[in-house]
């Protein structure tokens, strides 16, 4: 009889626990009764925090993960960016005995494969010998020749290895899969490993828990390492394929910490058959790139052409040593199970040891005797393609129909080479959360190494484990797991750091952000910048519009209606057709309007919910340069935004306080974005794009003051105050006497007024002067000239003058200023794309000769 | 025989490319039936950076980057190559297909694994169901190879039409299979395709003929354009050419460029540009026997 059961906290939990039978259960183990001893101080745990208290901590767990945006996205569109990932709050735990002896199985793993690569992008005595079949290196696609030969097999080819394994029913455990392209999920196990400890702080300590700290500065020493040049301090970026990969998270995670900046494929350059990094202060040289996009799309030039993503000459300059890349281009050969039959005869070959972490049973159906196999036990196997392409899924035969079974049987034999089958085996189990008590779910654990030198590596003590949607037998993977939990190796005794988490979050070696942001990243801050501003604009006049037709004295009262739906038109707001409906009999019209300038889901739109995703887009691209904070503003505007579905139900009354919801999000967002981030160039453009998007705005809302405006003009003036948010202002100073000259001071002249024309193009200016530039050249050059001419026109302007209005009620002298404005700020825009983005072009194929 | 080889290429852009990459296979193989008299390559706008290198598959590669703006690019290659012709192999001297392939599979020395790599699919000549179909009539069992390949080489050519423009370098085998028609790049991808579909193994030869026949001779089709053909591997033998497009085995006209496992491999010049905007690619070759051309020379203009 177990001895646990007799705690009072632990005896609940054990006995509503109900294990399937015939499979490996963690707590269990095949048959037992009673939890394994590694178990048993964190179930007492559990027991005594209870249902309630661990609920509570897991949906404020979840809620943090969600707002600080920890998703994994599984489609490519950016759109669909969103799934966040649920974390189990119960760990799969692995005791010390356990663990020492899996974690010396998959650093023997990594080292196999590690010489396979050697040989096979080298001398190939393993083809020579006869211990692999030729064909399974030549006819896979993943063999990529450019990179075969002597210079390219220098340093280790895997730098960073992956494993997926489970146990069998009688508790050995067995691979499932390798990953040794560019195994993802390494910042994921650390965000679970952070999220975990926070909810159970107490029992991480009492389970002497091993820390993960060594195995990430064992990842800096590794990287640092591998350089060939600058060994002491050498240049390192992480290679991702963009916002819209499907680890992209976990890519900025993982760049953070280690203090690498997170570069794309356009942000690279060969020069000299050197790489170089594109930033705003020039081209700088790069040693090391951890690549984290398919290695046959790493060099449009010589690996696959059609690649968008790639470094165009990076096998050249890979292989002229300048720059080494992690893994080598062409570690994404071992990925297939195809080369799983042969591992236990190379492992003594090239190790000299037998291969003490066994994969699943796997046969190339052109090897002797497997079809006939096959064709007796069919249900036993899992197919799969020798060479799989983007939609070859396994195939289960379990579940096939008798006709299925025959088309599939004739393909085989028809092209025996092309199949490997698989056993299925009845995936072990773990202990899981459902809000109530412990149940048992299908559960593999996804394992880490990375390279420590000479061919040896170091096996992350932790990693991830893949939990399975729900009871049903089958195969667990990354896309159908419905969570995925931290995993605990027990330590020997309580650690002695008074703070874990302030270990984990120790920086790399400190630097100042600068001249080296990448050109591409200054040009999506600029956007930024303007979106989120142009969101604000666009909010407070529709509220001010809202405001005036929701008020029940009426609309008779309302002289200046006319004006501010006209001004909706001007800024592409409302189609042209809103033009009118400020008259009384219009009224429902222009409701419909004014709700579909604020809710309607069509892209053909320039509304506020359109523009607050080309918002959400920039700062998608910009993810890694965000604060946590500040992305969670935009994450609570988004959330607060009423879907398609529930804006149709809206009425415009209740649309107002979704907008009045909405402006504190949004200055909150600009506000954390501008004050997170370092005065370096990436917060000038953000700001530069800000002030340029406001200057534009309130240059429009001014523009109705370029004719007289008669009786309702004062009534203008007052909205128009509103809307640029100076009522106070102008009331502190003139009191409640509305005068066009006053108005047109604060909003175009007063270089104090922050919302004021000047203002913004004062700060433009003193941006402008800071950035990098030429200081030889003779001229100001184009953007700063357009902004003296543009702040000189203000500051000279003559309010009095600016007011006069001719025979025929026109300030000529206003408009003709107004005019000049916003024909020259979208100028500037330009002149500042082309000077300090040009950098961000892409690359194309020529056509073949 | 020795021939002078005089290859352009041409790109016009629209507008100025800041930065381009190439690669280009326009050195020929000197070995075996080859003598490589003289070579050289003129780059214009002169590349910053070059380098020579052998590929995988011991062709000799040129690496070079432009990285000042232009709005063309030139690549001009001459060479001076010695051909002999090939050893010719009679047919009762080759296996059985079935035994002969067997051979190749088994045959783990640097030759036999040579072969083995040109027995897979590859981007341009994939394992395909239709090519197989295609070609098993050649192949009765028991067929001897070289007569088999022969009488391969020869339908390709009967029920094939020689039709420039009609295809892409990119046409798929299977599209070319329907359509017909093609240059000499299909039906050496087509070849290729049919005798792999079959587990046999054959390689892709990009190359050049003569442009001017000898007197009496027909001038052979591809002439005016870099060429390309099929070698096939014979067990206990090696290498034998044969050109689909004009059915017959390779001769001392065939001046070989480069070798690999379809089009893609050897393409004569690739790129990647930063810029540019709309492009324009011309190619001229000329190929004549080497007193002819010096004769010419004298006249000025090529």
């Amino acid at each position: 009889m177990p001895p646990s059961v007799a705690s009072p906290h632990l005896s609940p939990l054990i006995s509503s626990y109900s294990r399937f039978p015939n499979v490996w259960d963690e707590l269990t183990g095949l048959n037992a009764i009673g939890p394994a001893d590694s178990w048993t101080p964190l179930l007492k745990h559990i027991g005594r925090i209870g249902a309630a208290e661990l609920n509570r901590r897991w949906e404020q767990a979840l809620r943090l993960m969600r707002e600080s945006g920890v998703t994994q996205n599984l489609g490519d569109k950016v759109n669909d960016l969103d799934r966040p990932w649920v974390l189990d709050p119960v760990p799969f735990v692995i005791s010390r005995g356990e663990w020492a002896k899996l974690s010396g199985a998959v650093a023997q793993r990594a080292r196999l494969l590690n010489a396979i690569l050697d040989d096979l992008y080298g001398q190939q005595q393993l083809l020579r010998a006869g211990l692999l079949p030729p064909e399974l290196v030549y006819g896979h696609p993943g063999y990529l020749r450019p990179v075969h030969g002597p210079e390219m097999t220098q340093s280790d080819a895997l730098h960073f290895y992956a494993v997926d394994v489970a146990r069998r029913p009688n508790g050995g455990w067995v691979a499932i899969s390798d990953r040794t392209q560019s195994p993802s999920g390494i910042g994921y196990a650390l965000e679970n490993r952070l999220v975990t400890l926070r909810m159970m702080p107490e029992t991480y300590r009492d389970c002497a828990v091993q820390h993960l700290l060594p195995f990430f500065k064992k990842i800096r020493e590794t990287l640092r390492s591998i350089a060939v040049r600058n060994q002491d301090n050498p240049r390192i970026v992480l290679l991702t394929a963009g916002p819209a990969n499907s680890s992209y998270f976990e890519q900025i995670f993982l760049a953070r910490h280690l203090g690498v900046p997170l570069v794309e494929g356009n942000d690279l350059t060969v020069r000299d058959n050197g790489v170089y990094l594109k930033t705003l202060g020039g081209l700088q040289m790069v040693d090391v790139i951890l690549r984290r996009i398919e290695d046959s799309l790493c060099d449009p030039l010589e690996l696959r052409y059609d690649s968008l993503s790639g470094v165009p000459g990076l096998v050249q300059a890979v292989a002229s040593g300048k720059v080494v890349v992690a893994n080598a281009l062409g570690s994404g050969l071992l990925n297939t199970p195809v080369f799983l039959p042969f591992l236990p005869d190379l492992c003594p070959h090239l190790l000299g040891e037998d291969l003490a972490l066994g994969s699943l049973e796997t046969r190339w159906c052109a090897s002797a005797g497997v079809i006939e196999a096959l064709v007796a036990n069919f249900s036993n196997f899992l197919l799969k393609t020798t060479f799989p392409e983007p939609g070859d899924d396994p195939v289960d035969c379990a579940s096939l129909s008798a006709g299925e079974r025959a088309e599939l049987l004739a393909r085989v034999k028809a092209e025996p080479h092309g199949f490997v089958t698989q056993e299925r085996i009845a995936l072990s189990t773990s202990p899981s959360w459902n809000r109530d008590h412990l149940v048992p779910r299908h559960t593999i654990l996804r394992l880490y190494a990375v390279a420590t030198g000479g061919g040896e590596y170091m096996v992350m003590p932790g990693g991830r484990a893949l939990v399975g949607e729900d009871a049903s037998a089958g195969v667990v993977t990354l896309e159908t797991s419905s969570a995925s939990k931290d995993v605990w190796v027990l330590g020997e005794s309580v650690p002695t750091a008074p703070s874990i988490l302030q270990h984990l979050a120790t920086p790399g070696p400190l630097k100042r952000s600068g001249m080296d942001m990448p050109s591409r990243v200054a040009d999506h801050l600029f956007w930024l910048g303007r979106y989120a501003e142009r969101a604000e604009d666009a909010i407070r006049l529709l509220r001010a519009l809202v405001l005036r037709v929701t008020d029940e004295t009426g609309f008779e009262k309302l002289p200046e209606l006319e004006t501010l739906v006209n001004l909706l038109a001007q800024m592409e707001l409302a189609p042209p057709a809103i033009v009118g409906t400020a008259a009384p009999e219009r009224r429902g019209e222009l409701e419909e309007a004014l709700l579909a300038s604020l809710f309607e889901d069509d892209a053909a739109l320039t509304n506020v919910r359109q523009i607050l995703r080309s918002l959400r887009r920039a700062a998608w691209m910009v993810r890694d340069r965000i604060s946590q904070d500040a992305w969670r503003a935009l994450n609570r505007l988004g959330s607060e935004f009423p879907t398609p579905e529930m804006s149709r139900q809206l009425a415009l009354s209740e649309a107002l306080a979704s907008l009045d919801d909405m402006i504190m999000p949004l200055s909150a967002f600009s506000g954390l974005a501008m004050e997170s981030t370092t005065r370096g160039p990436g917060w000038r453009f953000l700001d530069i794009g800000r002030r340029l998007e406001r200057a534009m705005a309130t240059v429009t809302l001014l523009s109705p003051l370029a004719a007289e405006l008669k009786e309702s003009e004062p009534y203008v003036l007052q909205a128009l105050l509103e809307i640029a948010d100076s009522s106070m202002t102008y009331r502190s100073r003139y009191l409640s006497s509305i005068q066009i000259a006053a108005a047109l001071d604060l909003l175009l002249r007063d270089e104090t007024s922050p919302r004021s024309v000047a203002f913004q193009l004062v700060a433009i200016q003193n941006h402008l002067d800071a950035l990098p530039r030429d200081m030889t050249a003779a001229d100001l050059g184009t953007e700063r000239r357009l902004i003296l001419s543009c702040l000189s026109g203000v500051q000279l302007a003559d309010i009095g003058t600016l007011c006069k209005a001719d025979k025929e009620g026109v300030r000529r002298s206003l408009a003709r200023l107004l005019e000049k404005i916003a024909a020259e700020l979208p100028m500037l825009s330009d002149a500042l794309s082309s000077h300090y983005f040009s950098h961000s072009e892409a690359h194309r194929q020529l056509t073949d000769s | 025989m020795i021939y002078s080889v005089c290859h352009r290429t041409v790109y016009d852009y629209e507008s100025a490319v800041s930065l381009c990459q190439n690669r280009a296979h326009l050195i020929p193989r000197g070995e075996g039936r080859q003598i490589l008299k003289r070579h050289e390559v003129a780059i214009s706008p002169e590349p910053i950076w070059q380098l020579r290198r052998r590929d995988y598959f011991g062709n000799e590669t040129l690496y070079f980057s432009v990285q000042e703006p232009h709005t063309q690019l030139v690549i001009e290659s001459r060479c001076q190559v010695d051909v002999a012709p090939q050893v010719p192999l009679a047919a009762e001297d080759t296996y059985p297909w079935e035994p002969g392939r067997e051979h190749i599979l088994a045959d783990l020395t640097p030759q036999g694994l040579e072969a083995c790599e040109f027995i897979v699919a590859s981007p341009h000549a994939p394992i395909s169901l239709k090519a197989r179909e295609y070609a098993l009539p050649s192949f009765p069992p028991g067929q001897l190879l070289l007569n088999g390949v022969r009488d391969l080489m020869g339908r390709i050519h009967k029920d094939f039409e020689y039709r420039p423009e009609s295809t892409t370098v990119s046409t798929p085998v299977d599209e070319v299979l329907e359509m017909r028609s093609g240059v000499c790049q299909d039906f050496a991808h087509l070849m290729i395709s049919c005798l792999r579909s079959l587990r046999l193994s054959a390689r892709y030869v990009s190359g050049y003929l003569l442009t001017v026949p000898p007197p009496g001779q027909e001038k052979m089709a591809g002439a005016d354009a870099s060429h390309a053909w099929v070698d096939v591997f014979f067990p206990a033998f090696g290498w034998i050419g044969f050109d689909p497009t004009n059915d017959c085995i390779v001769s001392e006209q065939h001046i070989v460029l480069a070798w690999g496992r379809d089009y893609s491999d050897v393409s004569p010049v690739r790129g990647v540009a930063l810029g540019g905007g709309r492009q324009t690619l011309s190619i001229a070759v000329d190929v004549a026997e080497a007193v002819a051309e010096e004769a010419r020379e004298s006249g000025g203009d090529i």
